[in-house]
């Protein structure tokens, strides 16, 4: 990774992303925001949560199934609301050339929500080492994406930071 | 929790992201015993039969996928802590599997949940007893 991707500009952070690193990120945030739309279960409980999305819909009682039952129905749909909000402000500043505040926010969530996504669907260990993916191999393009996204949000994250 | 190229454990920059949303309690507040959190005066009405005087405590837990640096930072934008202070608690969640980070009424706790669940933590609630 070059990690010159985002830089510290004033208030704002620049970014200086490929044409093909911005048409992969819109192509995973189209994914991600279909999935969200078709697979997201209603309020009215059950679990027919789509198992990748699971780690955006976390339970908020462990050892309390009526609490947390009513939590959700009351909460999953808000958090499904912002999550398609920021989805939305990602893509909708994949082309620019600087983000303020709240687009850096907006890139941190969607890009980590990404990654909770893809880490989920290939049952991602800590250890997992990325100099061992296979660039060639198709069937290791989800872990190639997996990585690429946490190099990229790292490196957000200084720049925002710094 | 992944690290991505060690960026917690660099000298710790003094200057942060602007916490535009971060509250102005201190970290300090939210540790304080139950009696000297203003906040857990309850009003009756609003409380349901489990409730009881204990507040609530709210957990992340570890998990493979965050980053390192991604954790330190949600925790300081959310919660006003210092780096040094949300730095400490990322180490705790990593290494013990889960780490205290807020404290509250049951409403407060839900609300931080909630927060914590659209930056993509593993947060749950529970009472702090």
């Amino acid at each position: 990774m070059s990690g010159t991707r985002f830089g510290a500009r004033g208030s704002l952070v620049s970014v200086h992303l490929a044409d093909w690193e911005r048409r992969l990120l819109a192509e995973m945030v189209a994914e991600l925001r279909s999935n969200l739309l078709d697979h997201t279960p209603a309020r009215d409980g059950g679990d027919g949560l789509d198992p990748s999305l699971r780690r955006l819909f976390p339970p908020a009682y462990l050892s309390d199934p009526d609490r947390d039952a009513e939590y959700q129905r009351l909460m999953r749909d808000e958090l499904l609301v912002e999550r398609l909000d920021h989805l939305d402000l990602l893509d909708s500043t994949l082309a620019a050339e600087h983000l303020d505040d709240s687009q850096v926010t907006a890139w941190m969530q969607g890009l980590n929500e990404l990654r909770l996504v893809l880490g989920t669907q290939i049952d991602i260990s800590e250890e997992d080492d990325p100099a061992e993916v296979d660039p060639q191999d198709p069937a290791q393009r989800p872990r190639l994406r997996y990585h690429y996204l946490g190099g990229l949000l790292a490196e957000l994250i200084d720049a925002a930071y710094r | 929790m992944a690290s991505q190229n060690e960026t917690v454990s660099q000298t710790a920059p003094a200057v942060l992201l602007p916490l535009a949303n971060a509250p102005t309690v201190s970290p300090r507040l939210a540790n304080a015993p139950a009696v000297a959190d203003p906040e857990v005066v309850r009003d009756p009405t609003t409380e349901d039969s489990h409730s009881t005087d204990a507040p609530w405590v709210v957990l992340v837990w570890n998990d493979p996928i965050n980053l390192m640096s991604y954790v330190v930072y949600v925790f300081q934008k959310l919660f006003g802590y210092s780096e040094a202070k949300a730095t400490e608690l990322m180490l705790d969640v990593h290494h013990k599997g889960r780490a205290a980070v807020a404290w509250g009424t049951r409403e407060k706790a839900e609300l931080d949940v909630f927060r914590l669940h659209e930056y993509g933590l593993w947060a749950t609630m529970q009472k702090d007893d």
